[in-house]
Formats: structure tokens, sequence, C-alpha cells
């Protein structure tokens, strides 16, 4: 039986209250000695502080705690075994036998080795594994300095990892040149040898060597290899720096096997880095395609144009909301050939010829059809597509567009019809020019002189009527273009009527008519040339189509609209309203609104009996509607007609701060 | 060969003018006025002329309408009619073909080739008449 001491102890301080057993056999003290001295004053503060952290954890639990003792100034080791007796604590004491000791020794190493691994092993991160490591080794050797170093593809190496005792210089990022790590010890540590040096003063190393060891301060070194698979990844190093130092067996096997370990550790973190920046990447990629996605569904979820897009087949698979509108069909109304249902009957089976052709040669295709919607209106549409190619020039489908040009092309049927009546227009007085003066010209008159000169007024009055005609259609051209803003400012009714009525005077005296214009002043807000330009029309038009001897009448009212009486009506609160009566043949009825269209007299002859161009109350309308006002005419046939506009006033008005009329509509009289 | 008499139905007074001096003055022939298509039905049964000048675009009664009542009319459908048109479109030069009618004159014309121009389409010989 190996000798036996019990201590019993006692209190925070763990003082020994009891003693039994061999206290002098086994350290080396007396008993009486013993009695009342506190366990670190026995076993060291590091040993006693692991006691104290035992007891804390297991405070209730009654689990035996196995310290390995080495006594100070004594060589043995001493086996303690700490027990919980109720309040007492007992401490067991006990000299092992040698093999034992070893025993014991290997045991503590493996657990310590496998602690430490487990450590090593915990983390995936590459920094916290090698700095664990090299404090665990650092512990675990007692060495002064544990280094991981890394070699580099160059030849070159660096300290990546280290932990130093305090004293000692830090190698931390030192990098070491080629020469201090030869390819042949580069090739020795790729087999897996290891690299020890007991005293670098012993002549072991080169003597440049000896200095460079010197200078970093390793007296003794213990070098491992870490390896990869085929590739010598970095060296795992122990430094002692104050002292020489025998590397022990079971030291060099306990590094390689933390070495193997590490490399373990190195790999995994290594794939584990690989793996997060494959996911960071995808992540990337996945990010950058919901931002695509996102780009391109707002494109075609947001387009004014109708988009689809067909499979391989020509049906569809896709339709944006602006291509629903169009058709006024649903998605899934729409999806495979259900858009042809809503193609007009008289379109379709053309169409839907022309589509299959054009869908199976995979070619560009483009057509105009019509849609009918649920309500029977129909919406003109261009269709296009053009062929989407996927991998290996294979055919994935087709995308489309389908725009409504229903408003566009009604437009240009307008312009055409106006270009070919404009045409007209222009060759007629044309004709009369080119025939008289060339009839002049060539000398066919020379001997009916009467006959000459009449060719020769012919070809001035078509000449005028030429005039007129031309800048009518650029009036209408600049006002409809909105190429000329009308510039409009707070002018005088009264001078407007005023100025216009003496320019049509000597017209209606001419014609045996009475023009009587009644001023009104007050203000309005208008392009004051422009409304003279719209009032001598006007006044023409009635001087035109009045018997002589009648009258023509312009006068003008303020009217202080209600809010309610305005928007009913249509015009700005409060307006002035002109008035252009005549008291000639008058309109139809169903011509009251056309005569404002272009090259709609009420007679086809009246642009030649009464030189007008046709282009006049278009342009009166073009103006008044610029300036927010309503142009119309009332007649009573054989009795005469008269035309309205109303025009706004200024915004600082009087009329505009005097409130609602009582009745809604009040007249001021005229001066 | 006695001359021509040709009748212009035209509603531009001016026009009708210019018309009258190329058919007389320079072709040395006789010419009749109307100023709408009725007018010209009515003068062309009741003088029968040679050939027709007429303007297409006319209000109320359009040239074309006056020609299909010209053909209409056995006192008229064999006059032969040229048209006279701001309308110079190819499309509009082949549906006046088909409609038989003689010949197509724009507007504007040469005035010293006019009465040329009406002989060719109708195979008279100026030299018999000047």
């Amino acid at each position: 039986m190996p000798d036996r001491l019990l201590l019993v102890l006692k209190g925070s301080h763990l003082t020994i209250q009891q003693v039994s057993g061999d206290a002098m056999e086994i350290i080396g003290k007396r008993p009486q000695l013993l009695l009342k001295k506190k366990l670190k004053d026995i076993l060291g503060k590091k040993q006693s502080k692991l006691v104290k952290q035992y007891l804390h954890k297991h405070q209730e639990a009654n689990h035996p705690l196995e310290l390995a003792v080495k006594y100070r100034k004594q060589t043995k080791f001493v086996w303690g075994t700490l027990h919980r007796l109720g309040k007492l604590l007992i401490l067991e004491l006990v000299v092992p036998q040698q093999a034992e000791v070893a025993l014991r020794q290997q045991v503590q190493r493996e657990r310590l080795l496998a602690e430490t691994a487990q450590r090593i092993r915990k983390s995936l991160d590459l920094r916290e594994i090698l700095q664990t490591t090299v404090k665990e080794v650092r512990s675990l050797l007692q060495a002064d300095r544990v280094l991981v170093y890394r070699v580099w593809a160059n030849g070159t190496g660096s300290a990546i990892a280290e932990a130093t005792s305090p004293g000692w210089i830090k190698v931390l990022d030192f990098v070491f040149p080629e020469e201090v790590f030869p390819e042949e010890a580069r090739h020795n540590y790729l087999q897996g040898r290891i690299y020890t040096l007991a005293d670098r003063d012993r002549g072991e190393v080169v003597p440049c060597l000896v200095d460079f060891l010197a200078q970093i301060q390793v007296r003794a070194k213990l070098v491992i290899p870490i390896v990869q698979k085929d590739n010598l990844w970095g060296l795992l190093i122990a430094h002692q720096c104050g002292q020489p130092r025998t590397w022990q067996d079971w030291e060099v096997n306990l590094l390689q096997q933390l070495a193997t370990q590490l490399a373990i550790a190195i790999q995994q973190s290594e794939l584990y880095q690989q793996l997060q920046e494959e996911l960071t990447e995808r992540q990337r990629i996945e990010n950058a395609l919901r931002q695509s996605e996102a780009l391109f569904r707002s494109l075609s979820e947001s387009s004014p144009i109708g988009i689809f897009r067909t499979d391989a087949t020509g049906a569809w698979i896709y339709v944006n909301p602006r291509c629903q509108a169009i058709g006024d069909f649903t998605w899934e109304a729409a999806l495979g050939d259900g858009w042809q249902r809503f193609i007009h009957s008289e379109d379709r089976a053309e169409f839907s010829q022309q589509w299959q052709a054009a869908t199976a040669d995979n070619q560009e295709f483009s057509s105009e059809i019509r849609f009918v919607k649920p309500d029977g209106t129909v919406r003109f549409c261009r269709l296009r597509t053009a062929p989407v190619s996927a991998a290996r020039e294979e055919i994935a489908g087709h995308v489309g567009t389908v725009e409504d040009i229903t408003e566009s092309r009604a437009i240009a049927q307008m312009k055409n019809e106006f270009i070919s009546i404009v045409s007209h227009e222009l060759r007629t007085p044309l004709t009369a020019i080119r025939g008289s003066l060339g009839l002049v010209a060539n000398g066919v008159y020379d001997r009916k002189p009467q006959r000459g000169q009449r060719m020769l007024q012919i070809a001035a009055t078509q000449t005028d009527r030429l005039v007129r005609l031309v800048n009518d259609i650029l009036d209408l051209g600049r006002l409809e273009s909105g190429r000329v803003a009308l510039v409009k400012q707070p002018c005088d009714a009264a001078t407007l009527m005023l100025q216009s009525g003496d320019t049509m005077r000597g017209n209606a005296e001419q014609h045996g008519i009475t023009l009587s214009v009644v001023p009104l002043k007050i203000e309005v807000w208008a392009a004051p040339d422009s409304i003279v330009q719209v009032l001598t029309n006007l006044i023409g038009n009635a001087i035109k189509f009045s018997q002589p001897c009648s009258t023509v009448l312009v006068t003008a009212e303020a009217i202080r609209a209600s809010a309610q009486a305005s928007a009913n009506a249509g015009e700005p609160t409060p307006y002035v309203l002109f008035q252009v009566k005549d008291q000639g043949r008058g309109i139809p009825a169903d011509k009251l609104e056309s005569v404002f269209g272009q090259f709609q007299q009420v007679d086809a002859s009246d642009s030649r009996k009464k030189g007008g161009t046709g282009l006049g109350l278009t342009i009166c309308r073009s103006i008044i509607q610029q300036h927010g006002g309503r142009i119309w005419a009332e007649s009573i046939l054989g009795a005469g007609s008269t035309f309205y506009f109303t025009l706004p006033v200024p915004p600082d008005s009087s009329l505009c701060k005097c409130g609602t009329a009582e009745d809604g509509n009040q007249t001021s009289a005229g001066n | 060969m006695a001359t021509k008499r040709v009748l212009v139905i035209d509603d531009e007074d001016v026009v009708q003018e210019v018309l009258q001096g190329c058919l007389e003055d320079v072709g040395g022939w006789e010419t009749l006025l109307a100023s709408s298509g009725s007018e010209g039905l009515e003068i062309a049964i009741a003088k029968q002329p040679d050939a027709i000048l007429l303007d297409v675009s006319m209000p109320d009664m359009d040239g074309v309408e006056t020609f299909q009542q010209l053909q209409n009319h056995s006192a008229t459908k064999d006059i032969p009619v040229i048209l006279l048109t701001a309308k110079i479109q190819p499309a509009d030069r082949a549906r006046f073909s088909q409609l038989g009618i003689a010949g197509v004159i724009a507007k504007p014309f040469d005035p010293m080739t006019l009465a040329d121009r009406i002989a060719t389409s109708l195979g008279w010989d100026m030299n018999d008449e000047l």
C-alpha cells in the first residue's frame, strides 16, 4: 500500500484542521507543522486556486477532484484527491508507485491533448484556432514562446500566431527570409520530420543561424510541420528562450498530435471560409438577380406599351398590365391562344394564319389588328414580335409589344384628309393663276387687251386668295402645334372691340351694312392681337353673310357666375361674354358645330363666292380655347346668327373679388 | 369639219373663265359653261356638246356622280368626258379609268397645251380645227 496522508480542511481559507497519516514521508513535514496552515501554503497558489474553483463549481455534488501535486522542494509527485464530507473537505495525498505515476501522467497528457484538441477544433475561425493553439500549447509545454509559422509559396514565411511569456520579444508578423528556410528543410518537413534544438550554444547549428536565433531570443526549439495533403502549410514551433531544453518524447508526440489536429482544424476552417465565400457570392448573385428581376419587372409592369411573351409554340405565357388594359382582357383569359378571341372577328382568321406562320418561321412579325373590348369598342393596335433565342440557338419563344394606335391612327387620318383638302384648296387658285398668266404671257391676248386685263385681274385676286389661305394654314399650324404661345395680359375689352370695329368698318360700308360696336369697359386676360383677329374674323363673316341695309352688332357683358354655375358651364369664374350678331341667312342647326371645323363652310361654294378660306372659325376656336374660353354659335335660319365667345378676367380683377351674383348670371350694361 | 363644242362644268367661276380662254382662244373651239353638275347635265342634254370637261371636286353633286348621271342618260351617254382634278393619286387615276372616262387632266395645267391634250385624248385632229 502506498503511503497516505489525509488532511481535513475547513473554512473559506481551507485551513487544515486535522492531519492523519505519514506526513513526513509524503510531504516531508511533521503533522504538527501542518495544523492551522492554509491549503495554499501546502499546495501553492495555483493548486489551491484549482481546489477553490472545484468547490465553487460542485457545491452540492460529491465529485472527487484529482490533483497532481509536486510539492515544493520535493522531487516526487504526489497525487491528491479531494472529497467532500458534509461541510468538511478531505484531501487525500498519496505517493504513487512509479508505474502508476507514468500511467497517470500518460492519462493526464491524453486528457490535456483531448481538451486542447477540442478547444482548437471548436472554432471555424482560423485566427481564433491559431491563437487558441499557441496559447494552449505554450501552457501545456510551459514553453517561453509558441508560434504558428506560415510557409508562403515563394519560400518565405511569417509568424501568424504567437503566445509568448512576458519578458520575451514577440516575433508576430515578422517575415523570415527565404535563407532561414532552405529547400532541404522544406522537403524534410513535408516528409513529416520534426526538428529539435536543445541548446543553440552547443554547436548544433551554423554560426549565422546562431546569431539569428540569438536575435530572436531562441535558446531551444521544437519544430513540428503542419502538412495538408502534400502541402507544407506551416510549422508549429515551441521556443525556450531563457535556457536550454531537452525536449521529451511525450512533448514531441503531444505536439505532433496537436499539429495533426491543427491541420484538420485549418482545413475545416478553410473549407468553412470557402463555403462562406461561396454563400456570400451566392447571396450577392441572388441579390443582383432580385434587383435585376425587380428592374425588368418594373419595366414591364409599368410600361406604357403592352408587352407579352410566348413560349416556343407561340402560346402566350406572360402579358403585362398595359397589354391587358388595351385588350380589356385578364391575365388568365389572355394566356395561351386566349387573347386571339379578343381580335375582331373580321381580322381573326387571317391574323391567326399569319401568326402561326411567323411563330413557326421564328421571324420578326408586325401586324395591325383590332381588339374588340367587351363593351364593343374597337381599338386599333400594332402588334410586333421578335424571336427570343435560348442556348444552342434554339428559339425559346417570342417577345412582343402591343401598341394602341387608335388615336394616332385617327389623327393620321385627319391629317391626310386635311392635306387632301388643303391640296385641293391650294390647287384651285393656282390653276386660275397658272392658266390666266400662261395665256397672257404667251401673247394669246395681245390683240384682245380687255380679255388680257381680265386674265391679269383673275391672277391678282387668286393670288390674294392664295396668300390668305397660306396665312391661315400657317396660323392654324402655329396655334395647334403650340409653337407660338399666346402672351396673355390684362387688356381692355372696349379697346379690343373698338379696334376690331375700326378695322372692319370700311368693309361693312362696302357691303352697305351698319356695324354697331357697343364697347364694354372691363379688363380681360388675353393676348390682344389674337382677340382682335377673332373679333375681325367674326365681324367679317357677319358682314359676308348679311344683306345690305342690315346691322351687325358687337357687344360684351361681364358674367359673375357662381362656382356651381361655372362648373356646369365649364367657364372660369368670372368671365366676359362677347357677342357678334348679324341678321343674315342663318346657319342650319346641324352645322352650328361643324362650321368650326377645317374647310367646313355652310355652303361649299362660300369660299369661292365670299372669299373665305374655310379656316377662319377653326383659327378663332383654337385662339379662344388657348385662352381657356369657349366659342359657339346660335342661329335662326333666315333671321341671323350670333357668335359667342368667352374670355377670363385677370386674376386680380375686381370681378373676382365681388363674390357670386345672387342669381349667378348678372349682366353689366355696356357704355 | 364643224368647230368642236366643249362643255366646261366647274364650280369655280375663275377656273371656268380660264378654261374658256384656253379652249376658245387657243384651241379655237366653242365653249359652254356650267357651275354645277346638275346645270351641266341640263346643258349637255340640250346642247349635245362634242366633249365635256368636268371638275371632280364640286359641292352637292361631285364630278364622278355627274359623270354617272351623264352615262345613265341616253342623250349624253356617248359624249366623251375628260375629268379635271386636283387629285392626282395613281389610285384615283386607275379608278377614273375604270369608270370609262376618256381622260384625266390634273390642275393646274398648261393653258397653251390644254386643247392639244384634250384633242389627243379624244382622237381629234387639231389641224382640221385650225
